[in-house]
Parts: C-alpha cells; structure tokens; sequence
C-alpha cells in the first residue's frame, strides 16, 4: 500500500443553514491516486475543497496533508481581461513561497518555466492568459498548482466548458502527474469518468461512498448521491446526471 | 507653482501603484466614492479646528467601513450603496457649508482643490503617504496581482484579508493626500483616469503601473502649465485633458480593433 497523501477523519465543515455543510467525511487518499469526486450541485464539493484549502471552518474532524496542497478552478473564474500572459499565471503559484521582503527570482522563474514545458504550454508562454483555448486556459492554471511544487492537486471540474480533445489532453496530463507520485482530486458530473479514476468519493451533504469505482458506484449509491437527478440508461449499465440549476 | 509641481511628481508613483489595482479590481467608484464621502469632513474641520487631513481620513474611513457593512448585508448592490452614501456625504457637506458653518467661499476649493497653494506640510503629507503605500505595495503586490486575477481562489499563505485591508487603507491614504491637489470631486482624475487610460493598451500589469505613472505625471504637469496659461483652476484643467486624452486613446483602440476584425473577416 502506497503512502497516504491526504488523510480527512470525521470530517464536518462548513455552514449552511445552522449546520454544518458537509458531514461525515472520512477518507484517505493514496500517494499517487486519482480520486473523483462526485456529487450534485451545491452537495458540498466545494465546499470541501475549501475546508481541505483551510478556508471553510471544521466543526469536528481532522485533514492531514503531507506536502503542498494547490487548488485549481475553473477557467471561467479568472479574470480574462486581466492583464497577464500564460507566464505570468504560471509565475503565479510561486507568489506564496517566496517571502514578501524577497523579489521573485531566477529560480522561480525557471519553475514556472518547467511547469508550463510540463503541460505542453512552453510554447505559449507569452500568449494573453485571455486569448487561450478554455483547454489550454486549464492547462496553465495546472501548471501554476505545479509551480507552487504541489504534491496534493485539487481540480474543480477541470473539464466544464472545455472541448473533447482539449479535455483528454487535460486528463492524459492528469494521468502523466498522478503517475509521477502527485495526487489528484477532481469534482466532475460525468460519472463514465470517474469510472477511470483509481477511487471515488460520492458526496450529497455527507459521504455516501468512497472506494474503487467498480465498487463504490454502484446504483443505490448513485441514486443516494444524485437521488431524482439521475437517469439510468442501457440496461442500468450507465447513467447520467441531469443537473436542475437553481436561480 | 515649484511646489504645485512637486506634489503633482509625489502623486503620479500613487496614480502608478494604486492607479493600476483600482482600474483592475473595478474600485474606480468606490474611490471616487471615498473621495466625495471627505467632503462634510473637510467643511467641519475648520469650524472644529481640526486639521483637514484628518477629518477626511476619519470620514473617509467611516464611508469606506459603512460601505462594507451594508455589502455583507447583501441587501444593496455594492454600487448602489456606494452612490447612495456618496450622495448622502455631498449632501451633508453642502448643508453644514451653506446653513451651519457659512464657508460657501471655501467649497470650490474643497470640492474641485487648490493645487497652487499647496504648502510644505501638504508636500510632506503626500510623501509620508508614498512612503505608506510604497511598503504596502512591496509588501502585498502579489497578493494584490492574484487574487485580483483569481477572485476567490487566493492562496491562504499570502494573507489575502489583510492585502485587501491595506489595498483599501492604502486608496484611502492617497485619495486624502490628493484633495489638496484636485478636490473631492476630482480624485479620481489622478488615481482612476490615468490607469484607464493606460489600460487600454498595456498587457501586463508592470506596464500598467509604469504607464500609468507617467502618464498621471504628464497630466498632471501639463494641466499645471495649461492652468497657469488660461488662468483657470489646476484640478478641473488636470481632469478635462485626463478625460479628453482617455476619449482619444478609446477611440484609437476601438478604430484597432474594427480594422483588424475586418481584417479577419476578410482572410
């Protein structure tokens, strides 16, 4: 059994109505694992990225993460009009080590420079962060977590809003990183995905499940972590979510 | 007039360093907000025998920690409150000016400044607050930089509450130095319309603030000269040509832009 990378015991964070937005979460993610985590929209995956980041308060529980740990949104929560090309975001993810007192130097400019080479942007280094591909757009701000020399990489649904070749480019990416050691959390609708993943976290307000996918997604689960916006299709073989979007 | 030039070369680093987050992180009306919020401060502080730098700051930060109160309620958009108590302080200087203190002679002066009588002490002021603002701007830049690109995806370690605090502090710190130069109506004319204008073109945010700098200089400098040659108030000259040079850059950028999409379109 390999090393664990990130441990949540007994987990309970956030607030929502008085109680707490997220319950009983209680899983441990292998060094050079690939986890998807699944759930319906406002079921609290965000809301676990933000407690697992220190930015959504713990009632009980604990999160022990060895190394660094680097969240990666979506691309539409940048700003496109900011000023800035595909190095200067990457540049981006060494801001916090450096001390304030210190300028940003050779040696992370060098790792910055790595970082975008290692996701296959080198070339686009000084291309407008505003003027990239939504896929290559991801692939920057990838590259950026791996700048902050991240061995912990939580993904927000990397792939919403991205194209299919954009997206297996972003995923072969994930695999290459996963395969070097790192550890990947990414949140994803798309349950034939998480299929591919090493485990999967199924969460609606509390865990309902964490495992292999062949185990862990089976339909009572997903129609506990989904409940009416799930259709099953061919048989009970595959299934697919229908998110209702409330205004 | 050595002295009006001076403190308009101490006011365009403030334009450069802050100039450029405003535009970025869209306080252009928070920051004409704070600055018209000085007013009823700057009518009392005479009367009360309190120096005016100080009331502006105390009714500016007032304004500025009113305004954030009634955005956690989330009952007012930000930019409805910000207009509602901009309205609210203008109103109030105006009455305390004309019924309660009688200094109906001095409202030009606070409102629009009265940069060719600026004085040693104002010099001073304004070079403290560079000073200030200098060391929060080494000491928070980045964080100003990425959660300015990245709303809410700030990285704990680069202490994002207290980098806004003192981007905040720092708008406050300038707008106050900048009423003896160009009013409380007129702030925005050094730190917003010299970073808009600028922005139109700059693509990394070092030319932004470098850009800016200068250009708030220029301004600055020529609205001086311009002023003294047809005898009118420094702070509106400096802002009419800051709005007409903004009008011809937005122009040239939007003439840019149509070209190359016909350009486009017809490759």
């Amino acid at each position: 059994m390999r090393p664990a990378a990130l441990t949540v015991s007994h987990l309970d964070a956030g607030y929502a109505e008085g109680r707490a937005a997220i319950s009983g979460l209680e899983f441990t993610v292998e060094a050079g694992s690939a986890v998807a985590v699944l759930g319906p929209n406002g079921g609290g995956k965000t809301t676990l990225f933000r407690a697992l980041l220190g930015e959504a308060p713990y009632r009980r529980g604990a999160v022990e993460i060895e190394g660094t740990l680097a969240y990666v949104p979506q691309t539409e929560r940048a700003r496109l009009d900011y000023p800035v090309n595909a190095f200067d975001v990457t540049l981006m993810g060494t801001y916090g080590t450096v001390p304030w007192y210190r300028r940003i130097g050779a040696v992370e400019r060098a790792a910055a420079a790595e970082a975008l080479e290692r996701v296959g942007m080198a070339e686009h280094a000084r291309a407008s962060f505003g003027e990239l591909s939504g896929g290559q757009r991801q692939r920057v701000l990838i590259a950026r977590a791996l700048a902050r020399g991240a061995r912990v990489l939580l993904l927000d649904e990397p792939l919403s809003g991205v194209d299919r070749p954009g997206g297996e480019r972003i995923l072969a990416i994930l695999r290459e990183l996963r395969d070097e050691g790192r550890s990947i959390l990414l949140s994803t609708h798309d349950i034939d995905q998480a299929r591919d993943f090493d485990a999967v976290l199924c969460l609606n307000h509390h865990q309902i499940a964490y495992g292999r996918p062949e185990v862990a997604l089976s339909p009572l689960v997903l129609e506990q972590t989904y409940g009416g916006e799930l259709i099953v299709l061919e048989g009970g073989e595959r299934a697919i979510v229908v998110q209702h979007h409330h205004h | 007039m050595q002295r009006a030039a001076l403190e308009m070369a101490l006011l365009a680093p403030l334009a450069g360093l802050l100039g450029a987050q405003i535009v970025l992180r869209r306080l252009a009306f928070f920051t004409h907000g704070v600055g018209a919020a000085t007013f009823p401060g700057l009518v009392a502080a005479g009367p009360a025998g309190l120096p005016p730098a100080l009331a502006a700051l105390a009714v500016g930060g007032a304004f500025s920690a009113l305004l954030a109160r009634i955005a956690r309620a989330r009952e007012v958009a930000d930019d409805a409150a910000t207009a509602l108590l901009l309205v609210a302080a203008l109103a109030v200087g105006i009455v305390l000016a004309s019924d309660v203190f009688e200094s109906g002679a001095e409202v030009d002066q606070l409102l629009f400044g009265s940069l060719l009588a600026i004085g040693d002490a104002e010099l001073v002021a304004t070079a403290a607050a560079l000073v200030v603002v200098t060391a929060a701007a080494i000491a928070f830049r980045r964080s100003w930089i990425s959660s300015g690109f990245d709303p809410g995806g700030r990285s704990p370690s680069l202490g994002a509450v207290p980098a806004d605090l003192a981007l905040l502090g720092s708008i406050l710190l300038a707008v106050v130095v900048s009423l003896d130069a160009v009013g409380a109506l007129l702030v925005a004319s050094i730190l917003v319309v010299p970073a808009a204008t600028v922005r139109l073109f700059a693509p990394r945010v070092r030319t932004l603030e470098v850009g800016s700098c200068w250009l708030a200089l220029v301004e600055g400098l020529g609205g001086l000269l311009l002023a003294y040659r047809l005898d009118a108030p420094p702070g509106a000259v400096i802002a009419t040509l800051g709005g007409l040079l903004f009008a011809a850059c937005l122009a040239v950028r939007l003439i840019g832009t149509r070209s190359r999409t016909r350009g486009a379109v017809s490759s």
